[in-house]
This record gives structure tokens, sequence and C-alpha cells, in this order.
């Protein structure tokens, strides 16, 4: 408490100092001051090693602050967000949008396209394989309506042009040349994208597929076009959602249909919903569920229950009000007649939490891990995920847990190397220097062998040499930490060695020695306290060293291992063109923030050992 | 002279068996049959012929003699010059490591190079201005130098000069015919990267160690004497001071020497530089333990000599230390 005062008076008095030169009058200069309380002062005095206290303060709260509020997601994997950029507007609707009118707003993987009430298209998010570059003729026509796939875009004009674009490695962000004559006879009503594909509502009620598998033979979504038949009329289809593996089909007639996979999803589909005994007026599908709503205000969840999804986890009970009902990848939104919303599901996302101010919602927007809702008043309130404030890597996952939880593992290795090197260094220089003779001789002597292995390429020999028996994750980082310290104590070793030598010579030592003081406690609690300013500053300036070591080693594949992340195995990804050019934020997020790290410690180290010699301040 | 360095040289030599002791014990040690890497169990599916394979290769590699025996014959081999086999070059390992062992000198010799001829100057400026906005920059360059990890340097310069300017190759060795014109200035484009990495580097912690021992040396006695006799400032400086700070440096100069040969495994890697460092990585990931042997071997004796090389460089220098 009383240093904290300490640190934030002299903050003060540095700020406080730039604008009024305190006067001090020539007593107080005089007064008498205990040499710990000079040096002290001396410390505090300095600039620098305040700015290094506040920027290892502020490092160390990044780590372990953080790291207890951001679950670790080292096992989180997840395709559609791979290596997004910074970018933390993937739920900014833009004003324009807002003033013009929503129509509608189609979520993808890691941003949403709007469509107003004028016609107009509007991205925001994290452009992703191109899908913000809209084709030109948008812009010229009025546009009905959009529709996202998880990659890439389907609009429709209102002369019933079609727009598709966006990635197209499964050909899903085309019309295919072997459906071209077909809707020349029988055009395009309505399109709707889905994950990797397409589907297409053709004016005589039949519906398309493109994309993948759809032109493999004998795969369950390759047998367009489909239809459906009922009392001798082909259905109209309303509205089609669809995930991997099937589409759900609302028909005009409020029916469902299904088709895709053979797989638990279609076998279980509620009954009274296929044969009209129910009218269906909603449906929503996420990859394993499937959700209908009818007329009577009954929501219906069928598929594996194992996702919090369907079953007993729907937290809508016997209610009677629901009026529609949304899925996201792996969540769903239903909402009321009230105008009011639950959300149930994964909630790694935040896509659950729905904010307090959503009373009003007139209309529900969901997909991905984002929820729009359409307000009375015009406005939208949104929920899920933001962004990536650090982007994302190449799992998914988001940078910036990454590399909090990275910082606690290098912060940690870091210090508990330095620990043990300063034990080892601390014991060899005191037993060698104050015995002297043979003892003497033959520590020095292994401290010679020791140090005469160059470090890194030592380290990793014998890290890759103990690495590769099968231990567990906590041994194997004990293990590097060891490593580190074991090789990196011989200069504090010599170090502690020389200043005994000097040391053992003074009148003190003597005196302790005349009154047959045992030889330990000579060590222990007359000279230790002479050196530990110096073993102090020695171990402040050796940790800014270890941090370096370890995210070295770690860099080349012979530090901390994957899962676990640490600064420098982070940054194994940059020795990767690809990553070093386009996904910048990977290597140059950690590479600063292990500069950071260093520098706060080498300027407080810097500056302890010019507050303890003040002679060393000059050089 | 010659006997100082006799007695050096023999005081070397149970250090160098210790050492060797230690390696070829914690390699021994290791768990991991290098047999299984040279024929994978499975590959052949008669057992008994697998059996007589293993058996060879073991005979070849001496790995069927006493433990001891094999600690002789390690070492009487590489007293006459032969360094084994490398199972991952399948080559012997002389040869393994003459190409890279030339890669990584030559980045080295010219970091170390560029470095001393700057950070000499620099220090001395630094030291004799001192608190200028010279020195101060200088200053804050180091101390942010040696907190920046080389692996971050080297990227920076690869995404700068490389991807963005498109000045340098991102990494990677040249491919021209060995011995051409083209071969040599393909050769130098493909270093520049590394050797700036390297420079930078060595830069931090020389000027940092030049400037201080240049105070050192400009607050003695002796250059406040020159003073006073009504030497030309710089005469004081560059003959007075100069000479007695450049005592120190040669410690660093030393291991300077030793780092030549130990090539750097993190820029080298980065670069894609077949250097020595390189050479380690490789060897390690598929356990050719014979090669990280014995290049573990040379980098101890290389060490141990620096400090000889130190010891004869302070004798140069300072005609105080008398070298017996």
């Amino acid at each position: 408490m009383k240093l904290l005062k300490k640190i934030f008076n002299s903050f003060i008095s540095m700020i406080g100092g730039l604008f009024v030169r305190k006067k001090t009058n020539i007593l107080v200069e005089e007064a008498l001051n205990s040499p710990s309380k000079m040096v002290t002062k001396r410390f505090f005095k300095n600039k620098l090693a305040i700015i290094g206290i506040f920027g290892f303060v502020g490092i160390f709260v990044f780590s372990f602050v953080l790291a207890q509020f951001l679950p670790p997601n080292f096992y989180y994997t997840n395709a559609l967000l791979r290596n997004l950029p910074p970018n933390l507007s993937y739920l900014s609707v833009p004003d324009q949008l807002i003033k013009d009118g929503v129509r509608s707003i189609e979520p993808g993987s890691a941003y949403s396209i709007g469509l107003s009430e004028k016609g107009d298209l509007y991205f925001w998010g994290s452009d992703n394989r191109g899908v913000s570059e809209f084709p030109a003729a948008v812009n010229n026509v009025d546009i009905v309506s959009v529709s996202a796939g998880s990659q890439h875009f389907v609009a429709m004009g209102e002369n019933g042009e079609t727009f598709l674009w966006g990635y197209n490695h499964q050909g899903q962000a085309e019309i295919p040349a072997r459906f071209a004559s077909a809707f020349a006879s029988d055009p395009i009503v309505q399109l709707y994208g889905g994950l990797d594909r397409t589907f297409a509502v053709t004016e005589n009620n039949f519906i398309y597929v493109w994309g993948t598998g759809a032109n493999i033979i004998g795969n369950p979504m390759a047998r367009s076009p489909y239809s459906y038949t009922i009392d001798g009329v082909r259905q109209k289809p309303i509205k089609l959602v669809s995930n991997g593996s099937n589409a759900i089909v609302l028909l005009e007639n409020n029916m469902i249909r299904m088709f895709g996979s053979n797989n638990e999803l279609s076998r279980t589909i509620p009954t009274d919903l296929t044969t009209g005994d129910k009218e269906v007026v909603d449906i929503a599908i996420t990859q394993y569920n499937a959700f209908a709503v009818t007329s009577d205000g009954q929501l219906y969840t069928w598929g594996d229950p194992a996702f919090g999804l369907a079953g007993n986890s729907v937290p809508l009970a016997g209610r009677t009000n629901v009026k529609s009902i949304h899925s996201g990848f792996e969540h769903a939104v239903a909402l009321l007649n009230d105008g009011s919303i639950v959300a149930w599901g994964d909630n790694q996302q935040n896509q659950t939490n729905i904010p307090s101010n959503a009373t009003n919602t007139v209309q529900l927007f969901v997909g991905g891990y984002y929820n729009y809702a359409l307000q009375e008043n015009g406005s939208v309130v949104t929920w899920g995920l933001h962004g990536f404030l650090f982007g994302s890597d190449e799992q998914g996952r988001d940078f910036f847990t990454q590399v909090v939880h990275g910082g606690q593992i290098t912060l940690t290795v870091g210090a508990v190397a330095v620990i043990i090197s300063l034990i080892i260094g601390v014991t060899v220089g005191l037993v060698s220097g104050f015995f002297g003779g043979w003892i003497d001789n033959m520590l020095m002597r292994f401290t010679e062998i020791v140090s005469s292995f160059p470090f890194l390429p030592f380290a990793i020999t014998l890290s890759s040499l103990l690495l590769g028996q099968e231990i567990s994750e906590v041994n194997r980082m004990l293990m590097i930490m060891v490593i580190l310290g074991v090789l990196s104590w011989t200069g504090l070793a010599r170090l502690i060695r020389g200043l005994i030598l000097s040391e053992r010579e003074r009148d003190y030592v003597l005196a302790s020695k005349a009154l047959g003081i045992k030889n330990f406690n000579i060590i222990v609690r007359h000279i230790l306290p002479s050196v530990l300013a110096i073993v102090i500053v020695n171990a402040t300036l050796g940790y800014a060293g270890s941090l370096l070591t370890e995210a070295g080693l770690s860099f080349l594949g012979f530090g901390v291992q994957k899962p676990n992340p640490s600064w420098g195995n982070i940054l194994t990804a940059a020795q990767d063109i690809t990553v070093i050019q386009i996904y910048w934020w990977r290597w140059i997020i950690p590479g600063l923030l292990i500069i950071w790290a260093a520098l706060s410690v080498n300027l407080i180290g810097d500056a302890m050992r010019d507050a303890i010699d003040p002679r060393n301040a000059e050089r | 002279m010659i006997k100082f360095l006799l007695r050096r040289v023999t005081a070397l030599i149970p250090v160098a068996i210790f050492i060797s002791i230690l390696l070829f014990t914690i390699f021994k040690m290791m768990p991991g049959d290098p047999i299984n890497y040279m024929i994978p169990p499975g590959s052949i599916q008669d057992p008994e012929i697998y059996a007589a394979l293993v058996a060879i290769a073991r005979e070849k590699l001496g790995l069927d003699q006493p433990v001891l025996l094999q600690y002789f014959y390690w070492v009487r081999n590489m007293l006459i010059g032969d360094f084994g086999y490398s199972s991952l070059f399948q080559l012997p390992v002389s040869q393994v490591l003459a190409e890279p062992l030339f890669n990584s000198i030559i980045i080295n010799v010219f970091s170390i190079t560029i470095a001393f001829l700057i950070s000499i100057p620099v220090g001395i400026i630094s030291a004799v201005r001192k608190d200028s906005i010279h020195d101060r920059g200088w200053q804050v360059f180091s101390i942010v130098g040696l907190s920046m990890p080389s692996f971050f340097v080297g990227l920076t310069l690869i995404f700068v000069f490389a991807l963005t300017l498109g000045w340098f190759p991102a990494g990677g060795m040249p491919f021209e015919n060995p011995g051409s014109t083209e071969f040599y200035l393909s050769y130098f484009r493909y270093m520049v990267l590394p050797i700036i990495t390297l420079t930078i580097g060595a830069l931090a912690g020389t000027i940092r160690y030049v400037r201080g021992s240049m105070i050192d040396a400009l607050s003695k006695d002796y250059i406040r004497t020159a003073r006073s006799k009504g030497l030309a400032e710089k005469v004081v400086i560059y003959s007075h001071a100069f000479r007695n700070a450049l005592i120190p440096v040669v410690t660093i100069l030393a291991f300077s020497i030793v780092g030549l040969f130990g090539g750097s495994a993190i820029t080298e890697r980065i670069f894609v530089w077949n250097g020595i460092g390189s050479v380690l990585i490789n060897a390690l990931t598929v356990r050719d333990y014979n090669l990280v042997l014995i290049m573990n071997m040379f980098y101890a004796v290389l060490a141990l000599l620096a400090n000889i090389i130190m010891d004869i460089g302070y004798a140069i220098v300072d005609p105080r230390v008398k070298v017996n």
C-alpha cells in the first residue's frame, strides 16, 4: 500500500513537475536519509522507472487479471471465423440504413447485409472472401430481397434480376450453366443463400440447388429440381431454410417438407406439421435441430437435444404466443406476440444475451452469431458477436483471448526461470566466493563448463530431447523453465563471487569471524544483504532476457507447446509468408506485446541499477 | 606467450573431456532408437529380414558395443577427424556441416563487422556528448533493441522490404548455378535482410557497452592530466581515452567470434537461410542425434577457445596484463 502510494505520488509529482518547479530549502536537502530511503527516492525520481512500472503493471493486468475474465478458448475451432482482421463493427448497422427504414438484415459469417426500404444494400462487418465487393449492377437496381450464405450473397432485383457474389469455391455464387436453359423458360422468383449453397425458387414452383455437393451424383442435395405436389397442385414454397445437410421448405398451404440427407433431423420431423393438422407459419434450422411455429402460437422443435436447442432446453414450454422463430449457427431466437424476445442455445459469442431495451420488437433478423431486433420506432437493437478486437487466428479463435492467456504463460515461465537461475547463481557464487580454495576452483570450473554451451542451440537441444517424451502439459512447461534457469545462472554466479571476494576482505567480516559467528550466518546475515541490491537488479534485467528467450524458444517450436498459447508459440505461425503479409495482426500484436513487456522490465532494471549506484547513472 | 597458450590449452583438456562425457551421457540417456528412424518399424514385412537389417545397422553404427567402448570410439573418431554419419542427410557429418558453416560464418562476419563499425563511433560520440539529443536517441534505440526479439525484427524487415517494397527476397537460398556471377549477386541479395537483422540485434548491446566503457575511461585521472597538459580534445579522446576504452570491448568481440560459428537459429529459421542453426533444428526434429551431438561438442569447444582468444586479446590491447 505504502509502495503504491509512493508510486502514485511520484507519478503526480512527475506530471506536476512539468509545470511547477518545487522550491526546496537547504535544511530539507541536508536532512539525513537512510541509504535504502535514498535508493527508493532516487528510483522514483527517475521518469523512466515510472514509465517502466506503469508499463509492467499494465502488461501484468492485461495478462493476469483479464485472463480471469476471459475463459480459455484453446480448443475452440470455427472454420467460418478464421483469420479475421481486428474489427469490432460486426453489429454496427449503418445510420443511413436505419434512416431509410430497414426492410431486412441478413447476417453472414463475419458480416451482415442490410436492405433498406428504398431498395439499397448496406454492408458492415469484416469482408470475408470478397463478399463486400458488390456487383456494379446492384447499385442501379432496386433490390427487393437479399439472402446470405456463410460466405456469399444472393439478391433479387425488382424486375427479377438475379445477383450472386462472394466466395465461389463450390460454385455457390454463380448460376450454374446446367440450369441456364431451365431458368430461361421458368425464371427465378426467389433466391435463398444457405451456408455454401444457393437455393432458387422458380415461377413454376420448382426448387433448384447448387453449391456444395449439388453436382455430385448420389449427393442428397443433387436431385434438383425439387417440387411438392399436394392435392394435385404444385405448392408454392414461401420460405426455405437450410443447414449443411438438409433444407426445410414452408409451402403456401402451411405444410412443411424437408429434403436432403436422411438423418435424425429428417426422421423426427413432427407429423402434425407435414400433414396439415397444424398450420405452420415460420420455420428455422440449425445444424442438428429444426424449429417451426404454428398459427396457434406454438413452437415445435426436433432433432438432437444434445445441443441445448430442442426439447427440454427450450424455455418456451406451454407458450402459445410465439410469433416467429429464427436461428443462428448454434442458437435460436423466438419473437413473441407481445414484442419480447426469448433466446437459447450456445452463448459463446453472447448470442443469447438479449439487451433489456429490445422490448417492442416488430421484426427479428438472426443469422450466424448476430441478432438484430427492429423496434417499433424504427431503431435496431443488436446483440451477439461484436467482432474481434485483435482479430481471429487460423482456428477462428478470438486472438485477444489467445494473447491474454499467452501473456500469462510467457510472464510466468520467464519469472520461474529467473528464480531458478537466481537460486543456483547466488548459491554457487556465495559458496565459491566465501570458501575459496578447491571448492571455488571446482565450482568455477563447473560454471565455465555450463557457460561454454552456447545458450540457444543447447536450450533447443535439451528441450527437444526432453519434450520428445510423453509428459503432461504442466511438466512440459516446468521443464522449459528448468532448462532456461539451468542455462542462465553462470553470469550471476561469477558476479556474486567477485563481489564476495572483495566483500570478505572487509573488516566487518573479519570482526564477525573473530566473534566466532558461523560461516553460514556470516554469509546469509552479513554478506548477502550487502550484495542483495545487485542481485535484484541482475534478476530484473535477467527477467527481460528470459522473456525474450522463452519467446524465441517457443517461436522455434521448442518451448511451450500448443494448444497452450505463449507469445512465442503464437508467433510460430508467422513463419508463413501469407501470415506475415495478409494476417499481419497475428504477428504484429504479440510481437509488440513482447517488446512492451521486455522494455518495461528493462527500464525498471536500468533505473534500479542507477538508483543503487548513482555513479552508474553518469555512465 | 607460447608458454601461456600451452598452459591454457592444457587446462582446457580436462574441461573438454568432462563436457564430452556429459554430452555423451545426455544423448545416451535419451529414449528413442536412432535405428527406428533409419529403418522405420513396419517398413519391412518379414520380421526376420527386419531383425537382420537392424542388426547390420546397429553394427555399422557401433551400437552393439558396450556404452563405455562406444564413448571411446566416438572420442577417438572425433580426434582423427571422423565425425560420424548423419542419418538425416545420409552423408558424413563433416560434409553435412561444411556448406551451412560457411553460410553462417559469412552473414555473421558481415553483421559483426557492421555492428562494430557503427557502434564504436556512435558509442564514443555518445559518451563524449553525454545527454545530448544524439546520445538520448541512441540510448532509446539500444534499450528498445535489447527488448526486441530478433524474430520480430526479421518479420518486420520481411514485411517492409520483401513483401511491401519487394527489394529483397523474403527468404531462401540462391538457386542459380553455383560459381556463376549471377549466383554471387543473388547470394548477396538473399543475405542482406538476415545481416540487417543480426546487426540490429548486435548493435543494441555493443553501443551500450562501448559507451559505458568510454565514459569510464573519460572519468579517469589520466584524462584530466592530458587535458590539463593542454592537449587537443581530439587527441585526448581518440588517443588517451579510446584506447583504454577498447579493453573491455575485447570481451564482447570474443563472444561475437563464437557466435560466428554458432549460427543464429532464429534468424536463419525466419529467412530460411541454410546455416548451421537451421541444420541443428532440422537434425533435432528428425532425431539425428549423431549430428546434434557433434554440433554441441563443436559449440562447447569453440566457447572454451573463445576464452583463450579473449585472454590473448587482453594481452594485446592492455600491456598491463601479463600473460604469465
